[in-house]
């Protein structure tokens, strides 16, 4: 067992991403809600990380800081967000549109809603190409279709003429991914993607990320909360925890060898084929207003010690790439 | 065997298309398409199918929030279809709905407790007092604090809602509670806590439940007996260990080997039900799932199967499958 001294030194092999200590807060009446509060973890090129926790633990808001499309009321307060060997926290407005256009692209939670309901889908991809390639609406077209025909629409030129209303729910998730897929990006971050589809569509969605990942050389992002979810196409695990990050390591790690206690409830309170009792985690994700003190988990940590509401608990290496930040790991 | 609490006969409704925009011309939507149905006291019946396939319908039938086109609903040997006034009210106490989405199902401008002494009063349950005592009684029950009801929904997170709304469909102490896909919006571990909730209910209550659900995990784990629904017909039903254990019907087969499962070593998905499940207006002809069954053969198209029993309480509706 290594012990991790600064957290710079953590694992990084050829990383497309890596963000360093990010803090990002909103500030609303109840306060500054510290919604993402050091977080550090990173992707190397042509992997596929699951980014998982439960609902408010600040996953979207992590996509979101990477994109810089955080809502007004949200700020960056610290840290770094290196891709491609630069700080996109340092690039100016008109960079960042840029690098959203053609490296980094995201489909959003939702995202399903978010098309709009007077123009036709056509109208609406051809938009994107043209903002990103400056083509003319006619090769926008073309091009619209081809996207549709890449993420498995039959007879796409038809659709290209119809509304969102005609589209079922999966068609519309996979018009979304067709849209992110304009730019060629080279991060795809997809927040929640087949959360609103039913088990077929979702094993079916997945199935499209990760072949358009092999087809067009992407790396992935994958943002759930649900582990099954991301055991279907990710190669690596970030478990995060009211802001934090509380594990990581290889997606067989995790379900065979989890370290962190917030991993270990996780699991045990996911449904499964076989599994005749569900174990729940007590209490519910803290306030992140006033998360509590020490280790954010120890309120509802079956193993809590006492240091563990002291003091932030060590980053500890319990294996090549599987990362643990729990003072447990010390005894 | 329990006794029979629901029992549905040849249920169906038909949407015409000036009720649906989706429908084409001159094409009812057949969402429910002569189901049968028998619900036993006590029990939790899983409804399991793809979105689209009639099971919400079906759950609303059962409660009478729709009227049929025809079939009978029977509750505790009563046929409810025609009853009406002051009798569908008190029917009413004793049948409760759970809803999908906790976050658009609760009244914003009215506080929990409002929420859950409004059912007291429409039904005329005891005096202001009591029907205080019973909210308070309620909320502890489902796991929040008498302090909350003072509060607003949107000051609850969604696994709370979701606890108002189960206590909100308690109030009246109802016998049968459709749950309409009640955990599907939450969280893992969230849908632990509520489905937790709703056994230990079921078990001090001796409630019965029609949980409708399209996440096979979550069936499984809730239901005595499964119904698995398809194109407004049902295509299986069997106890929950014999689906799980042995599906005999092609789409059930593949609604689980869909699932997604947190093992490893069974990447990457397969995705078996390839295309969408088609417009309810135009079935296929014959078998209606034959154009996505991957064991279909020529003759699936022709005749339209019954649901044959092979089994002690074992149904299946595939031409396909032996007796
Ligand atoms: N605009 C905002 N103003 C104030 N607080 C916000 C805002 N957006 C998010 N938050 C808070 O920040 C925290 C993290 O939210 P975030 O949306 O990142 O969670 P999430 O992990 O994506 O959750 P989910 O699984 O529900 O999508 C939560 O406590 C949330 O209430
Ligand atoms: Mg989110």
């Amino acid at each position: 067992m290594r012990w991790i001294l600064t957290r710079r030194e953590a694992r990084v092999n050829n990383p497309l991403i890596s963000l360093q200590n990010l803090k990002t807060y909103f500030f609303s009446e109840a306060g500054s809600v510290r919604a993402v509060d050091g977080l550090d973890f990173s992707i190397d090129k042509g992997e596929t990380v699951g980014l998982i926790g439960e609902s408010g633990c600040g996953k979207t808001t992590t996509a979101l800081s990477i994109m810089r499309l955080l809502p007004p009321n949200g700020q960056i307060l610290g840290g770094k967000i290196i891709f491609d060997d630069q700080d996109l926290l340092e690039l100016d407005a008109a960079a960042m549109r840029t690098i959203r256009g053609s490296k980094i692209a995201m489909v959003f939670q939702e995202a399903a809603t978010a098309l709009n309901p007077v123009l036709t889908i056509g109208e609406q991809i051809a938009e994107v190409i043209t903002l990103h390639q400056g083509a003319t609406h006619r090769e926008a077209l073309r091009e619209a279709a081809h996207l549709l025909e890449m993420v498995g629409l039959p007879d796409p030129v038809r659709r290209l003429t119809e509304y969102p209303h005609q589209f079922s729910g999966g068609m519309r998730q996979r018009t979304m991914l067709a849209m992110a897929m304009a730019g060629q990006p080279s991060l795809l971050i997809a927040d929640e993607p087949v959360a609103a589809l039913d088990g077929p569509l979702q094993a079916q969605v997945l199935e499209l990320i990760d072949n358009l990942k092999r087809e067009l050389d992407m790396t992935v992002l994958l943002i759930t909360h649900n582990l099954a979810l991301a055991a279907a196409i990710c190669e690596r695990i970030v478990v995060m925890y009211a802001g934090e990050m509380a594990e990581t390591a290889p997606v067989a790690t995790i379900f065979t060898a989890a370290a962190h206690p917030y991993t270990q409830c996780l699991l045990r309170a996911t449904p499964q084929l076989k599994a005749d009792r569900l174990e729940v985690i007590g209490g519910s994700v803290p306030d992140l207003v006033s998360p509590p003190p020490g280790c954010r988990f120890h309120p509802r940590c079956p193993w809590a010690l006492e240091i563990c509401s002291q003091q932030s608990p060590p980053t500890v290496e319990v294996s090549g790439g599987h990362l643990v930040n729990c003072w447990l790991m010390k005894q | 065997m329990s006794e029979v609490l629901v029992e549905v006969k040849n249920l169906k409704k038909y949407f015409w298309p000036d009720a649906g925009w989706f429908a084409r011309p001159g094409q009812p939507v057949r969402a429910v398409d002569d189901v049968d149905l028998c619900i036993p006291a006590g029990q939790t019946v899983g409804l399991v199918g793809e979105s689209g396939c009639g099971k919400t319908t079906l759950g609303r039938l059962i409660l009478r929030l729709i009227e049929p086109t025809d079939g009978k609903v029977y509750f505790k040997g009563q046929d409810i279809t025609r009853v009406n006034g002051g009798k569908i009210r008190r029917l009413r106490q004793q049948m409760q709905i759970v809803f999908q989405d906790p976050y658009s199902s609760l009244n914003p401008r009215m506080t929990v407790g409002q929420i859950l002494a409004e059912p007291l009063q429409i039904h005329h349950l005891g005096g202001l007092t009591a029907q205080k005592a019973t909210v308070r009684e309620l909320l502890d029950k489902v796991g929040l604090q008498p302090e909350h009801a003072v509060r607003y929904p949107h000051e609850f997170s969604g696994g709370q809602r979701q606890r108002i709304g189960i206590a909100r469909a308690l109030v009246t102490r109802p016998q049968f509670i459709v749950a309409d896909e009640p955990v599907s919006a939450l969280d893992s571990s969230t849908q632990a806590q509520v489905m937790n909730l709703m056994k230990n209910l079921q078990q001090q209550e001796g409630l019965t439940y029609l949980f409708i659900a399209h996440d096979m995990t979550t069936v499984r784990y809730m239901s005595d007996l499964v119904a698995v629904m398809y194109l407004g017909q049902i295509v299986e039903w069997a106890p929950v260990s014999e689906i799980f254990a042995a599906p005999l019907h092609p789409y059930t087969q593949a609604l689980l080997s869909s699932v997604l499962v947190t093992d490893p070593s069974a990447r990457p998905p397969r995705a078996c039900l390839s295309g969408e499940i088609p417009s309810p207006s135009q079935p296929p002809s014959g078998c209606r799932f034959h154009t996505r069954c991957s064991q279909r053969q020529a003759e699936c198209a022709d005749h339209e199967p019954q649901l044959k029993s092979v089994g002690e309480n074992h149904l299946v509706r595939c031409p396909l499958v032996e007796v």
